[in-house]
């Protein structure tokens, strides 16, 4: 399941730091965040349950689905310029429901969803990560995500299916200071569907404690970066594909997660998941998702695989103590990777507006499969590692550092 | 040198009292640096804070005629001049009257909380009660909420925690909830402000999802957005300009004190320098006697120099830091008393700032080594010994080369702040240096009284130090006599002006802020409900409207100037007795503003080339008229001239003349009452208006003002402190020729006395001498206000007064400080 559930729902939840105020001290600390979204779960909010039996349909299910509470569209890539220069980007859009509809006679502006985007830039040759974000209600002109098709909108950033047939994605938004406008060819991917069901990703043990989530891995792309003094860079590249939705939270007892996802030169893919509980250990319901070279795919469960930190690194900002590099195994699949990040300093903080702390960072995977040398390039997500920067605005979890990690 | 050095920095370690007021003296002088520079730099940020709050921190606003659409918004972020764009809507309401209070005029102010972040700031106290209260997301949520602050609150008659209320936007009233929301700033505005979400405030006004106007953060080395048709980019409106020019006054006195402060440091911690080169002549003679070269002995002294100029900036930059927060709580404690409680602001030191101040320290303490260090070198080791040799003074050509270059710098034409204010850091320069001089003179005809003529002895034998200790008071005082007399006269001028000038009874103009100048404008209705009232006699109007020309923007207004026929309510400055002026006006002729007349250089018979209606017009100036109301250009027409040239763009500001006998308050009520749209104000009150504004902007100055004498006199204290401790046998002398304790205490007092005198006696004359260029020259040339310089004896008189009998308390610290002392110790003291 999910990780990103979560983070939009801190960003969601932190949002109204965004605006003058604190409103986020009240969502988004442990206790009240758990609490409302328990509610909010319940039949009696409206909001449309992940329960089993439901197929996914594509293209059809890339688009907006109003009826849960939470969605997130989630590319995470690497980009070769005509220069030689090489980038990992991260563009998010999040949508979080405010409430289920809209009151009679409520005003044009009125807020039923709030539609959040992120987006970072790795430059790997520079070792630097500039991000940036926008926040919107849902009036049209400003933010919309479609039902009829992918297409959202966050402010100036835009993620647009243009025929509306899957094929050809358009991403054109803000990536730190600079501006990336590629072509995305969603055609020829086969959907990385994950959970026991496909597509249908558990996190707790209730029912409904779950969301629809699946991947596209190995997306071509191709376009143009705008760099922040107004020169335009060619680039090519691959990206992976992300979309979750739901409308439940994470328990009481996780504080964060670590996510993996890579593509490996084998022709397999990998994403892997592991929430982290306030004492370090890692949550029941961690799980992954491989694809095998032949096309195959498993399910893992949190005992299939073995997570282990080499290294770690402190962020001189926010002082939090990230893990750095890992050893991960997948015995039953004879397959050991090692994953470091291409540069330490990855970390993505929205203190000018939510206060989320967050790292994410494009990493290289390197190992064996059954013998033979595999490797990869990919994208983590660590979250819940750091307190906020401001005190006030607090919105991950407590910054607890696991004591153990496989 | 490394033995030479040893030997210093033993003689240091031995004589540890007088190597501590060293140090202290070094450090009073970076901490006077620091301390004003931290606390003008958070005062000034917090200052532009207290407006930022009311005013928003918007750069620009977007206008249009129409209501704008929400469109525009995704275009505009995708500008690069953009930094950050806000949607606003608002529009004024009225609290219709009821039986326990009178309607009352509100603002509805509609933000979208996701893009308000960087346009407001809210105090930490507002954004906890957000928190805690979960404001924000209720106002995205309920749609009949608005927040105001308690004051709001009370005056609406409404329960602290809020409560229900009928409010009128339009010709619409709907019933509304108002939540509490306390230390946003936004009782300050007027009229009052209620907070609330976009939707809201669109529904209240019935526009649907139009828009009053974006606001706008731009970045000023990009190119302006493009502007649709009918859109029209402005600054903030009027409430933005006063905090403007406010501040910019606020900042020219800063600069002022920030010089000042840098002066008076570097001068103390010369003093200081020299005095423990000085106090060591024998050593060194001793020294060079044992066959040390004058070379290394010079730069033995320097690095120790160095090394205690360093420890002395470091202890220095913590203390001036320490201060910077005592001294920002005055800042904002003045502030608070005018405009309500405000937080005070953090002090934060950065590294420019401490390295800036650690180099003024050890420069300064190396400098003032030097001379001493050069002249106990190079003379003849026996003399050295023997303490024959005196401190060498400043050259004496030294003042009169400083004057004659402040002179230059002051006739250079054009030069609106910098040159002015280095010729003002010149001469204070020139008075320090002249003083061991004047004291000298002073000197030379000892007075036959038995401890007056010990005390001029004492005095005349160190009078490099003696001298600089004058000098290093008489810098802040006279540079504060000129502050005083600056800001006096101007205040004087300005209430003269304000008397002179309101010939009116009441005053009208719209509570509306927000649009664009030229829709700002009061109904025909409310003006013939003005005229229509028994008890008013005349209502004269005013429109107004504002122009770009070639030589930036111009205020324009039109009139029929009833009060100014009626009352003779005017100061022309140049163009002939009033009537005439009257008359050319009546013929279609311009008067022009002071300010506007001094920026460019128009007289009256030159020729104004304004942009009207129909294309551009030549008008002849009639005459130059004193105005201190804005600092731009103003020019002002016959309301028939006006309406001929822009056409009629309506009137924005009233005035009543009311019939001989009537009560302006009871016709003021009425008209409120009526139209609470408007904001009345009798004469009286808006006097009262103007020179609140007007100490608004110069109260600060007194804090700081303050604060630096008082750390001059610090100075003067650690500079006799260290006369009285090189000299602390003389007073065994005199103890053991029969002297009592207090005789010594009198003769402490007559030299601290004395220096105090000589000190004021300076910076009398050369404080007006400032105040002159401050008011002739800096203020002409920086706003394009003239007035004659008005000098109040008695604040200078209590000014000086004051730090006198400061200076005497400071001269008997080294008494209480010795007078235990037996005449054994005391003539110990002796090396």
């Amino acid at each position: 399941m999910s990780r990103r559930v979560c983070l939009s729902f801190l960003l969601a939840a932190a949002f109204a730091a965004a605006t003058p105020t604190a409103l986020a001290q009240a969502v988004s600390t442990p206790g009240q965040e758990v609490s409302e979204p328990a509610q909010a779960t319940s039949e009696a909010d409206g909001f449309l349950r992940a329960l089993p039996g439901r197929e996914l349909r594509l293209p059809a299910d890339h688009a907006n689905h109003p009826r849960t509470r939470t969605e997130w569209w989630y590319f995470t890539g690497q980009l070769f310029a005509e220069d030689g220069r090489e980038f990992g980007f991260q563009s998010t859009w999040f949508r979080r429901a405010l409430r289920e509809r809209l009151p009679t006679q409520a005003p044009p502006l009125a807020v039923r969803d709030v539609l959040l985007y992120h987006g970072a830039l790795a430059d790997v040759d520079r070792a630097r990560t500039q991000f940036t974000e926008r926040v919107s209600r849902d009036h049209a002109p400003w933010a919309r995500a479609s039902e009829e098709r992918l297409e959202v909108v966050t402010l100036d950033a835009s993620l647009l299916d243009p025929v509306g047939d899957g094929a050809r994605v358009l991403l054109d938004a803000p990536v730190g200071d600079a501006r990336l406008r590629v072509a995305i060819d969603f055609g020829t991917v086969t959907p990385l569907a994950h959970g026991e069901e496909p597509g249908l990703s558990l996190k707790g043990s209730e029912a409904g404690q779950a969301s629809w989530y699946y991947s596209l891995p190995r997306l071509p792309l191709s376009g143009s970066l705008q760099l922040a003094d107004g020169s335009e860079l060619a680039v090519s590249g691959e990206a992976w594909f992300d979309h979750e939705f739901g409308s439940s939270q994470l328990g009481d007892e996780q504080v964060g997660w670590d996510w993996f996802s890579v593509a490996l030169d084998d022709g397999s893919e990998l994403m892997l998941y592991q929430l982290r509980h306030t004492d370090g250990s890692a949550d029941a319901t961690s799980s992954a998702t491989l694809r095998r070279p032949d096309g195959s795919q498993r399910h893992l469960r949190r005992e299939d695989f073995e997570l282990e930190v080499l290294e770690r690194w402190t962020s001189p900002r926010s002082r939090a103590r990230y893990p750095a590099e890992w050893a991960l195994r997948i015995p039953s699949e004879a397959l050991e990777l090692r994953v470091r990040p291409r540069f330490a300093d990855q970390e993505l903080s929205t203190s000018g507006s939510t206060g989320v702390v967050y790292w994410e960072g494009l990493c290289e995977f390197v190992g064996e499969r059954a013998g033979g040398a595999v490797m990869g390039a990919g994208y983590v997500e660590l979250v819940g590692y750091a307190d906020s920067i401001q005190g006030a605005f607090a919105a991950p979890p407590r910054a607890v550092e696991p004591t153990q990690d496989a | 040198m490394r033995v030479v050095l040893r030997a210093l920095l033993a003689d240091a370690r031995g004589h540890k009292l007088q190597t501590l007021v060293t140090l202290l003296g070094v450090a009073v002088g970076v901490a006077v640096i620091v301390a004003i520079h931290l606390a003008s730099e958070a005062s000034l940020e917090h200052f532009r804070g207290t407006f930022d709050s009311v005013a928003g921190r918007a750069t620009h606003e977007l206008n249009g005629a129409a209501p704008l659409s929400t469109e525009r918004l995704p275009e505009l972020l995708r500008e690069p001049g953009v930094i950050a764009a806000q949607p606003v809507v608002s529009r004024l309401a009225v609290a219709p009257a009821r039986a326990d209070r009178p309607a009352r005029a509100l603002r509805v102010l509609g933000l979208d909380p996701f893009l308000a972040a960087p346009f407001l700031e809210f105090s930490s106290a507002a954004r906890a009660q957000i928190g805690s209260a979960r404001l924000f997301e209720r106002l995205l949520l309920e749609h009949d909420l608005l927040l105001a602050p308690g004051e709001v609150l009370a005056d609406l008659g409404l329960p602290d925690e809020g409560g229900a209320l009928d409010l009128r936007v339009g010709s619409t009233t709907r019933r509304v909830r108002l939540a509490r929301l306390d230390g946003s700033g936004l009782a300050r505005s007027d009229p009052p402000v209620l907070l609330t979400d976009l939707a809201t405030a669109q529904q209240l006004a019935g526009l649907d999802t139009g828009l009053t106007r974006y606001d706008l953060i731009l970045d000023p080395d990009a190119p302006p957005p493009q502007l649709a048709a009918g859109e029209r980019l402005a600054r903030p409106a009027r409430r933005g300009e006063r905090a403007d020019s406010m501040t910019a006054a606020f900042r020219t006195n800063l600069l002022c004190l920030g010089f000042l402060a840098v002066l008076v440091g570097a001068f103390l911690a010369f003093n200081m320098a020299q005095f423990a080169v000085t106090r060591r002549r024998a050593m060194l003679g001793r020294l060079r006697c044992l066959g040390c070269s004058a070379k290394a002995l010079q730069r033995a002294v320097l690095v120790e120099a160095a090394l205690l100029g360093l420890a002395g900036s470091v202890f220095g930059v913590a203390l001036g830091r320490a201060l910077a927060g005592t001294l920002v709580g005055d800042v904002a404690r003045t502030v608070s008393t005018l405009y309500g409680r405000v937080d005070p602001p953090g002090v934060s030191l950065d590294a420019l700032t401490a390295t800036a101040a650690l180099l003024v320290g050890v420069g300064a303490t190396v400098a003032a080594s030097w001379g001493p260090a050069r002249s106990a070198a190079r003379t003849p080791p026996v003399l050295v010994a023997g303490g024959v040799v005196r401190d060498p003074l400043p050259h004496r050509a030294l003042a009169p080369l400083l004057c004659v270059f402040a002179a230059l710098l002051l006739c250079v034409p054009q030069s609106a702040v910098v040159l002015p204010s280095i010729a003002v850091l010149a001469i204070l320069l020139a008075t320090a240096t002249a003083m061991p001089h004047l004291l000298r003179r002073l000197l030379e005809h000892p007075p036959r009284q038995l401890v007056a003529a010990l005390a001029a002895g004492r005095l005349e034998r160190s009078l490099a130090r003696t001298g600089a200790a004058a000098g290093a008071l008489a810098m802040p005082l006279a540079m504060t006599v000129a502050l005083l007399v600056m800001v006096g006269s101007f205040r004087g001028e300005v209430v003269a002006w304000a008397e002179a000038v309101l010939g009116g009874d009441l005053y009208v103009q719209p509570l509306e802020q927000e649009l664009a100048a030229e829709s700002l404008r009061l109904s025909p209705a409310l003006l013939d409900a003005m005229a229509a009232h028994p008890q008013v006699e005349t209502v004269d109007t005013l429109r107004l409207i504002e122009r770009a020309t070639d030589s930036g923007e111009l205020l324009i207004g039109g009139s029929e100037l009833e009060a100014v026929r009626r009352r003779g309510t005017m100061r022309v400055l140049q163009g002939g007795p009033l009537s005439d002026v009257l008359t050319a006006l009546d013929a279609g002729a311009a008067l022009i503003s002071e300010p506007l007349a001094q920026r460019r250089g128009l007289a009256p018979g030159d020729s104004l080339r304004l942009p009207g209606r129909d294309g551009e017009r030549e008008l002849t100036v009639a005459a130059v008229f004193q105005d201190f109301s804005f600092d731009r250009g103003y020019v002002l027409l016959a309301a028939r001239t006006h309406i001929e040239l822009f056409g009629e763009t309506g009137v924005r500001n009233a005035a009543a003349l009311l019939r001989p006998g009537a009560d302006p308050e009871v016709v003021r009520d009425a008209l409120m009452a009526a139209h609470p749209e408007v904001l009345v104000r009798t004469v009286a009150k808006l006097r009262d208006d103007v020179l609140r504004a007007f100490n608004d902007t110069f109260a600060i100055t007194y804090v700081l003002q303050g604060i630096s004498t008082a750390l001059a006199l610090v100075g003067i204290l650690t500079a006799l402190l260290c006369l009285h401790l090189e000299r602390r046998h003389e007073l065994g002398v005199l103890r053991a020729l029969g002297a009592r304790t207090r005789a010594i205490g009198g003769l402490l007092l007559v030299e601290a006395g004395a220096l105090m005198f000589v000190a004021e006696l300076v910076a009398l004359p050369v404080g007006l001498g400032l105040a002159w260029i401050l008011v002739a020259v800096v203020n002409t040339r920086s706003f394009g206000w003239s007035f004659p310089m008005a000098i109040d004896f008695g604040a200078v008189s209590g000014l000086l007064g004051m730090a006198l009998v400061a200076g005497l308390l400071a001269g008997l610290v080294p008494w209480l400080l010795t007078r235990r002392g037996t005449i054994s110790q005391l003539l110990e003291t002796r090396r």
